[in-house]
């Protein structure tokens, strides 16, 4: 158990201990995270009430099973995982006992669940008041809507997201899956070390209540505030920006193959021209402005359109880029996964797993100088790690064990 | 008491990194942020405030640039970065988001600030990183967007991919720049040792797509674009829900979590006669994971059928109630005007004198019970602390300062 006890200051947070009481995308990525940077991370889950993403498809060969999960291995590299049932009062009592040993706490309970059990940030900073605790949920622990829970589909149609992604002429899309599940991790990372910074020069601890629809709204402040400083309502507009001109995304040769580029200045349209190798309707006056661009923005992305059909995305990715002008492959999921960039900067670890065989996971995205990432650990099986937490971090006998586990409080 | 209590940061950033410096002056940092005599460039970034003095004012440059002090430099001029080496030399941290290799072009590089500061970190956010095949490559928002996998994947399937009408990439990119900074910080803390800290805007925005991924590691399966409808394991089925005077997310689930709620908005159907056959459909027994596409289609139909005749509102009140989980999309009007937010103080007003008049700016990112996150203070004009900075903090004396002035390098 080396991974336990193991006690170097060779990453940023090597002396930090974690315990993960979340479920889902938003607490176990910023664990993820901190696990990344060296903290020591144990999750706490239950057989009985399995985390959300040990239950979720992706599968490996299409079968159900806890530790078949892909999402769930992805996003929970380098934790240790214990089985309690939190049912039973001394499993209450085994999650109050790691609440003490770490450094910071993550959970998303929603409610008085946590005073219930006796568990609350109140209590247990009596005995550990250096503890960082973040409760994160949908709306925030206080306000009338506290107590609605919420997934990230919700709180991105809550948060703005939704109204401000589609074309201008069809129905409001959304982006990506629960965006906000993705953003919200990073606000409280951010909020986590800006803690654990104050913590390490005055040794105290603090409680962290993160709305995710709060944090989320960041990522829209210019909207917002073009409401409150203009009384203009921000809508969905395709591709349309405020600067560049053209600015969208074109076809290319082959099925769903695509280019994205912007012209941001006067430079970068006679580049354009350039590369094109002007075709007779460049040099046409209703071209010759941005604001005239602007005006037959649609015939432009039309003429694009059908200029770069003729090439692979890769080549005119490359092509355009030669000359100077922001363009890039829309790339796939496989792309992503082959990108040279990403390869270059090793982005994806392959990870072995027994019930997955290998598979690749993200690794932040941060690197520096003077200590490198650690190279991360696969995702545990559920309870993998029951046994040597209880002996080496509780202090249990082999006695205690035995009956906890004959009593169903560890699974 | 801050978080970052006595923490100086130089930000050098454009508006690919300011996102970053705000996030730190907003934990409590003293962030300056430095621009050419003639300005960031993202001062002229558009939208503008309608009203503005002189009709100039980048809304863009107002969100990103909260709770920081401004001050003016010319960074190529010798005597200029003089001055500024003295400042690095009391500062803790520099932000930059210059192309790779521009810091170095005038001798800015993170080995000539290390040499003033030893342990000083310098944190570069730029599109792709600071080496590898597309350091020399330029992207837009759009761009790192497309390269990462997130845009792909957004849009309806008839047509080309679409962005978010906010820019995303630069802000989540920043937020992995503050990130390493404070990592950074922390590690200075605990071995004395200095960083560059090399952050990729595309690289962060591939965590946006972990199912995505997973996925295709699982199946070989290519996400794709598919509107309103998103992938529900093998099946796609609405996250988005357009109803009388908007929409609303909301995922449907069966199962022992889904099945509670559902049998709630079935009885709310039935008691308008609008149930049809979801009222003989046993949702406990109902799994996402088996379902058809064509079943599916038949409830969504039925679904959309009923949504229509109700407002967001309605939806939102009967949902609290009955503990389904959804929740209206929300514009920003509706934010403003959004209880819970109201209630829980989150909208922070700020002073604009130059306006003759208060802005509600959005207020903390998060509730600290220690070190409350900073109320926002309005962005800072071109060089409005060039006296705080320059004669308090360095101590230049007057005629210092008003020499640089002259000679253009403040």
């Amino acid at each position: 158990m080396s991974r336990l006890t193991n006690q170097t200051n060779s990453f940023p947070i090597s002396d930090i201990k974690v315990l993960d009481l979340s479920w889902g995308v938003v607490g176990p990525y910023i664990t993820k995270m901190m696990g990344n940077f060296g903290a020591k991370v144990i999750k706490l889950e239950s057989i009985h009430s399995p985390e959300i993403l040990r239950r979720a498809t992706p599968y490996k060969d299409n079968k159900p099973g806890l530790n078949r999960a892909f999402i769930f291995a992805m996003i929970n590299t380098d934790k240790l995982s214990i089985s309690v049932n939190l049912h039973t009062s001394r499993g209450v009592e085994i999650c109050r006992r790691l609440m003490c040993w770490a450094d910071v706490v993550i959970c998303n309970f929603i409610g008085d669940r946590l005073d219930k059990m006796g568990l609350s940030y109140k209590k247990i900073s009596a005995d550990n008041p250096k503890l960082i605790m973040v409760d994160t949920t949908s709306q925030g622990l206080t306000g009338p809507y506290a107590k609605h829970p919420g997934y990230g589909y919700q709180a991105v149609a809550l948060s703005g997201f939704t109204n401000l992604t589609g074309w201008p002429d069809r129905e409001a899309v959304g982006p990506v899956g629960a965006y906000t599940d993705m953003i919200a991790p990073w606000f409280i990372a951010v909020a986590v070390m800006g803690a654990l910074i104050h913590r390490d020069k005055t040794g105290n601890g603090q409680f962290i209540d993160l709305s995710q629809q709060e944090s989320s709204m960041h990522m829209l402040t210019p909207a917002l505030l073009q409401y409150t400083l203009n009384g203009e309502v921000m809508n969905k507009r395709g591709n349309k920006d405020d600067v560049a001109v053209p600015h969208n995304v074109y076809p290319c040769k082959g099925e769903e193959r695509w280019c994205a580029l912007g012209i941001f200045n006067e430079s970068q349209w006679d580049a354009l021209g350039e590369v094109m190798e002007k075709p007779s309707w460049f040099g046409r006056d209703i071209y010759s402005t941005p604001t005239k661009r602007r005006a037959h923005e649609r015939e432009l992305d039309d003429l694009i359109g059908g200029w770069s059909s003729e090439y692979e995305a890769e080549e005119l990715m490359k092509k355009l880029q030669k000359a100077g002008i922001p363009a890039g492959v829309v790339k796939n999921v496989k792309d992503v996964f082959e990108d040279p960039q990403l390869a270059y900067r090793g982005h994806f670890q392959v990870i072995e797993h027994p019930e997955l065989g290998s598979y690749r996971a993200s690794k932040t995205p941060i690197r520096m100088l003077n200590c490198s990432n650690k190279p991360m650990c696969r995702a545990p099986l559920l309870g993998e790690h029951t046994e040597p937490i209880c002996r080496e971090i509780l202090g249990m006998t082999d006695k205690e064990l035995a009956q906890l586990i004959n009593e169903g409080v560890l699974e | 008491m801050v978080a970052l209590d006595g923490l100086r940061v130089i930000d050098l950033t454009d508006q690919q990194g300011a996102f970053c410096g705000k996030l730190l002056a907003d934990l409590g940092a003293e962030v300056i942020k430095v621009e050419s005599p003639k300005g960031c460039p993202s001062r002229s970034y558009p939208p503008f405030v309608k009203d503005s003095r002189n009709g100039k004012e980048s809304i863009p440059f107002l969100a990103n640039n909260i709770n920081k002090l401004g001050i003016t430099l010319d960074l190529t001029n010798h005597q200029g970065q003089e001055v500024f080496l003295k400042l690095v030399a009391q500062s803790d941290l520099v932000i930059e988001s210059f192309m790779p290799g521009k810091l170095a072009e005038i001798n800015l590089d993170y080995h000539r600030l290390s040499k003033v500061k030893p342990d000083l970190i310098l944190t570069s956010i730029t599109p792709f990183g600071q080496s590898g095949p597309y350091r020399d490559y330029q992207a837009c928002d759009l761009v790192a967007l497309a390269l990462s996998g997130f845009l792909f994947i957004i849009g309806d399937s008839d047509r080309p991919s679409v962005r978010l009408s906010i820019e995303q990439a630069f802000a989540y990119g920043s937020l992995h720049g503050a990130i390493g900074s404070l990592m950074a910080l922390r590690f200075r803390d605990i071995s004395g040792c200095g960083n560059h800290v090399d952050v990729s805007i595309q690289e962060a925005l591939v965590l946006t797509i972990p199912v995505e991924l997973a996925f295709y590691e699982a199946e070989n399966d290519i996400a794709r674009r598919s509107g309103p409808r998103k992938r529900r394991g093998h099946v796609y089925c609405r996250d988005v829900w357009p109803c009388k005077d908007g929409q609303i997310g909301w995922r449907l689930l069966g199962g022992k979590m889904g099945a509670g709620p559902m049998n709630k908005l079935v009885k709310w159907m039935d008691q308008e006669d609008m149930a049809g056959t979801l009222k003989k459909v046993n949702w406990l027994e109902v799994d996402m994971n088996k379902v058809s596409q064509a079943e599916l289609d038949g409830w969504t139909e039925q679904l959309e059928n009923f949504f229509i005749t109700h407002s967001k509102e309605e939806i939102y009140e009967r949902a609290l109630k009955d503990r389904i989980l959804m929740s209206p999309a929300y514009n920003a009007k509706e934010l403003l005007e959004y209880t819970q937010l109201i209630e829980r103080d989150f909208w922070k007003t700020v002073d604009h004198p130059e306006l003759g008049r208060q802005i509600l700016y959005p207020g903390p990112f998060g509730k600290l019970s220690g070190t409350p996150i900073k109320d926002p203070q309005r962005a800072p004009h071109l060089g409005e602390h060039n006296r705080d900075v320059y004669v308090k903090l360095l101590g230049l004396t007057d005629d210092e300062l008003e020499n640089l002035i002259k000679g253009k390098i403040i």
